[in-house]
């Protein structure tokens, strides 16, 4: 019975794993792909399995909630270098059909 | 270094908020276009932040809210999520972690999947919230 009442607060009193829910939602309303709801539901894991008190389950899913908030972010980021590629390129292709323009007039 | 490294992010910060408030990205090529919107010609949940902030550094609220209608949300949870600790402590008062609540990530969950079908309905009401 004691020992009981000693393990129960010394569970509660520790924090759950970080769910990253935050990261997720800003992942998902400012970068432009959809993988940020795949951190969500990972938050949501957290939270659910923290309370039914699968600790090791909780950390995979806290694990896997902030990978998934990463690679959001890195497939925006990815997303604009590539568009930033794309301008530059456009930009000196233009400035290369300018040039010709220019030649032939 | 870790000193360097945060001045880096908020000098890059800084540049881009600069950029953001100079340049209306819906009328400047080099803002980069969603990648989900290029490829399936559907709306995300995130289309229309960009202007949304561009929109938010001119403090026009109702360009915001009608180009992105979670961005305000999304800006005020991440203030709620830095804020809360810091006020906790220092005015004692006793505001709860929302984000680890049972249901919290399941209510944002559903919250923005609506959102973003919704958005892609082209008729009014639901036109509405289509970045503009």
């Amino acid at each position: 019975m004691n020992e009981q009442q000693e393990q129960q607060p010394q569970v509660s009193q520790q924090a759950p794993p970080s769910n990253y829910l935050v990261w997720a939602i800003l992942t998902t309303i400012l970068c432009c792909l959809p993988f940020g709801i795949v951190s969500i539901v990972y938050a949501a894991q957290v939270n659910t399995k923290w309370q039914a008190g699968d600790y090791d389950g909780a950390k995979i899913s806290s694990k896997n909630a902030k990978l998934w908030a990463w690679v959001s972010f890195g497939a925006a980021l990815a997303g604009m270098l590539l568009w930033l590629l794309l301008v530059i390129f456009g930009v000196v292709a233009g400035l290369g059909l300018g040039a010709l323009d220019s030649l032939s007039v | 270094m870790k000193k360097l490294l945060k001045g880096g992010l908020l000098l890059g910060i800084l540049a881009a908020a600069a950029l953001f408030f100079l340049l209306d990205p819906g009328k400047h090529e080099i803002f980069p276009r969603c990648i989900f919107y290029s490829i399936s010609g559907y709306y995300c949940p995130g289309c229309g932040s960009q202007r949304a902030i561009h929109n938010l550094l001119h403090l026009n609220l109702a360009g915001v809210v009608s180009n992105n209608l979670l961005f305000l949300p999304a800006i005020l949870a991440i203030a709620y999520h830095y804020l809360h600790p810091l006020l906790n402590r220092k005015l004692n008062w006793k505001l709860p972690n929302i984000f680890y609540l049972k249901n919290t990530p399941w209510i944002i969950f559903g919250i923005i999947v609506v959102f973003w079908v919704l958005r892609n309905v082209s008729f009014y009401p639901f036109c509405v919230l289509a970045p503009n």
